[in-house]
Formats: C-alpha cells, structure tokens, sequence
C-alpha cells in the first residue's frame, strides 16, 4: 500500500485542503466528513490510498517538530526587526 | 468603467470649496497609480503601483502561479519590490511568494507572525532570512508610505488567532479621495471587531474578503464600507462555490459593482486620487457552472457524454441511437487524474440516460452507478472521455 506524506494546510467549507510534501504543488481536498475530526490545520499526515477511500494517520511528532523548527526561524527573525 | 462618480466628487467639492476655505485640495487630480488584482486562479495576488515607482505585492497565490506572477511583475518593468506582503500562512495566498522572493529583490517583508507547519511557510522564511530582507510582523494602526499621498495602513493582524484566515493582515491604500480595502481571508469576526473598534473601513474599492465566501462580507460590514466596486479573487469551478449567493446578495443591496478575476483575468484599476478606471467587464455570473453542452462537432459517437459537473461530481452519458447498447468493456476515464471507471455489464436503452457519481454523495440506484465516494472531477480542465469496449473514444468532454 501507498503513502504519502501531506500538510493539512487550511480548511475551506466543506474541504480539507491537503498539499503534498515535500514540494507542496499537489494538492488533496478530502470532504470533512472523510477525515479523522481531531485533525487540525497544520497537521501532518501520511494518506493512504486503496482507489476507494482514503486512510489518514496522523504523525504527531513531525508536527511538533516542523512547528518548533518555523517557530524558531520566525524568532530568529522577529529578533532581526 | 466609473468615471462618474469622481466627477460626482469633483463637482461637490467644487461646490463645498466656494463657501469654505480650501484646506482640501481633494479636487486635484494626482499622478496616476494603480493596482492590480492578477489572475492567480483560486487564489489571491494583488499589486500596488506608486506614481513614483514605489510597488507592494500582497500575496501571490498558488505555488503554481508563482511563475506567472514573477513574468506579470517583470512586464510590468518590476525589479524591486518595496514591500511584500503575506496577510496569512494559507498556500493559496503565499504559495507563489517561493517564486517572487527567489526571483525579484525585496526591501521589506510584511509577515502576519502565523506560524505554519507547511513547507512552503517554511521555505518563506528561510529565503527572507538567507536573502536578509527586512522583516516585520506588524499591528493594526502600523502605516507604510509609498509616497506622500499614497498611505497603505494596517487596520487588522492577529498572530494569535486560532485561524489562519483570522490572522490575515487586513490593508486600507488611499490615494486621496480613493480608497481600497483588502480584507485576505478575514471572517466575520475580524469584520465585527473592526466595526465594534470604530475602525474606517469606508472604501471606494473592497477586495472581498476570502474569495467571496460566505464566511465573510457580513452584510453590517457591507454596509459600512459602502464599496462601489467590489473585486471577488477566486478561480472558475472552484469546488468551494466561491463565491457564495449571498455575499453576491448582499454587495448587490449596497450597489457595488462586481468584478471578479475568474471571469475578466487580471483587474487594473488605476487612479488619480479623483476618479478612478477599471479595465474590466463586470462579474455576470456566467460560467458558473460547469455543466458544458457537447460540442457538436462531436455528436458522432451512438453513445455520448453529455454532461460532467465537478461540483457536484456528475457524469451523465446518453444513448443516442436507436438501440440498447451493451457497456461491458466500457470506460469513463478522468484524463487528468488518468482514473478509470468500468462500466457493469448493464444494457442501456435508446434515449435513455445513465449518471455516473463520485464524490460523498456517490450512490447507486436507478440510472445511476456509484463510481467511488472519493473525489475523481478536480478542477475544470479535468476532461472525461468515454471509451468502448474496442479501446476507442467514442465521446469526449473538457
């Protein structure tokens, strides 16, 4: 089976907008009612896809990771204003 | 388009200046400026042009349109950008500012502070700073001057909001007596406050906040901003169903004018502070919807597609001869997403029509086949061919 890595990126009615990592060009809408209702923007996620349905599995440490990475960039440049 | 209203304006304020000193000089017309609402498809990009060549890019759309945008600028004799704004961290307003900061040199960077755990929010930060451009995160009531007449100021920026689209820096330009308001994707709540702060939100010209969806355009809000001409940024057949009935409604009830890039591309509206022009036909409605008539030039086949609607995921085929056609071995095939469905071994009767469904509500019944529950019909340049049990195109649909 195939996965692939995606960044929840926004929600948009009634959408789940998914762009696929690392180049993020590609991207995913899922209905909300396809997806697990504790995933949050920002998350990201490994998508299986069987040809019928879709299975989503969040990574809960590469989140944190990813956001404690841009949260010290985005400090290191507030301190340069 | 609106020339009226400016000489409308000139002439009271001509009248007003009889009986009053002049402190206001409002009635001079000023070198021209303009701004520029490029065709980002769904999306936002817009583009600010100072009489003195002083320019502000705020968000770029896509990752794809980054390339697009890089070109527009470039025509425009654009080498420099002043000052770069991203109102929020969604990849349909910064995806294209990867391009733009790798290829045009940037004084300032104007971020709303909200973190995003994308790649491409990442890869933006990470140019700005290896690039070492001035960066600022910055709170309502911050001003940036493009030159003495031309004021771009801050009215909303929210790096603590929940929500992406909340935390989207909201901009006010004037340009003397013409003013634009750019709302990002700012909600509804973002509106109230602003209302509820007693921030001048009044604009000659209002970008919609959000692409014209309903989460958005309060009519109160509507009401105080009191647009003539209102820029809705969005992409044909887009599957949100921006923009939404109502917001058309209600900038209808405060007779704004209506323009949007889906239907007229890039929008230049360029002014003198007095009156102002806008190079544009207005919104019609008009290709909303996606359900496209075949052709008939192709009316060749016995059997034909003769609708696809990607909203609603809807791909109606009819028997057009004068006999049931067997469609075992038959195709319905997504050329984009180079998906296939396989018909069942059904006959389908003379005349009669059979719809094939995908998406949430994909379902079985009568005349109708359940492809998958899965989305197939992406985006309007997703064709459908229909092909037969010897491998041929028999019919085919954009």
């Amino acid at each position: 089976m195939n996965y692939n890595k995606y960044t929840l990126d926004r929600f948009d009615g009634d959408y789940a907008i998914f762009l696929k990592r690392p180049e993020e060009t590609e991207q995913l809408l899922i209905h909300h009612a396809e997806i697990p209702s504790e995933l949050k923007e920002g998350d990201i996620v490994n998508i299986m896809d069987d040809g019928f349905e879709y299975k989503i599995e969040l990574l809960k440490e590469e989140t944190e990771n990813q956001k404690t990475r841009v949260n010290n960039l985005l400090q290191q440049l507030r301190n340069k204003e | 388009m609106s020339k009226l209203l400016g000489l409308l304006m000139f002439t009271l304020l001509f009248v007003a200046g009889c009986t009053e000193p002049a402190e206001e000089t409002y009635e001079t017309p000023l070198k021209e400026m303009a701004v520029h609402f490029i065709d980002v498809g769904q999306g936002d990009s817009i583009f600010i042009e100072a009489p003195n060549g002083k320019t502000m890019l705020i968000d770029g759309g896509v990752k794809g349109a980054g390339k697009e945008i890089v070109a527009y600028l470039k025509a425009q004799g654009v080498n420099r950008l002043d000052y770069v704004v991203a109102t929020h961290p969604d990849a349909d307003h910064i995806g294209g500012l990867i391009s733009v900061l790798n290829s045009i040199s940037i004084k300032e960077f104007i971020d709303s502070g909200k973190v995003h755990t994308s790649q491409t929010y990442e890869e933006m930060l990470s140019l700005i700073q290896a690039k070492n451009i001035k960066f600022t995160i910055p709170e309502a009531g911050d001003e940036f001057q493009l030159e003495d007449n031309l004021t771009v100021e801050v009215l909303a920026a929210d790096e603590t909001a929940s929500d992406n689209n909340d935390a989207s820096i909201v901009l006010r330009a004037e340009y003397q007596n013409i003013s634009f308001l750019l709302m990002g994707d700012a909600d509804h709540g973002v509106e109230q406050e602003l209302l509820q702060n007693g921030t001048d939100v009044q604009a000659t010209i209002l970008k919609a906040g959000h692409h014209g969806s309903n989460t958005s355009s309060s009519p109160k809000f509507i009401e105080a901003v009191s647009p003539l001409a209102t820029i809705l940024s969005y992409g044909q057949d887009n599957k949100y169903g921006h923009p939404h009935a109502e917001v058309i409604d209600i900038l209808q009830n405060v007779n704004s004018e209506i323009y949007s890039t889906a239907e007229a591309g890039t929008i230049v509206i360029t002014t003198d502070g007095v009156t102002y022009d806008i190079d544009a036909q207005q919104w019609t409605g008009i290709g909303a919807t996606s359900s496209i008539p075949l052709p008939s030039s192709k009316k060749s086949g016995k059997i034909e597609l003769i609708s696809k609607d990607v909203h609603e995921e809807i791909v109606v085929i009819q028997n057009n001869s004068n006999q049931a056609v067997n469609l075992k071995g038959w195709e319905l095939i997504s050329v984009e997403g180079d998906q296939v469905f396989n018909f069942p071994d059904i006959n389908l009767a003379p005349g009669k029509k059979l719809s094939i469904t995908s998406g949430p509500d994909a379902k079985t019944g009568a005349a109708t086949l359940e492809w998958s529950k899965r989305q197939i019909w992406l985006n309007s340049g997703d064709a459908a061919q229909l092909v037969n049990a010897k491998g041929e195109v028999v019919s085919e649909l954009q």
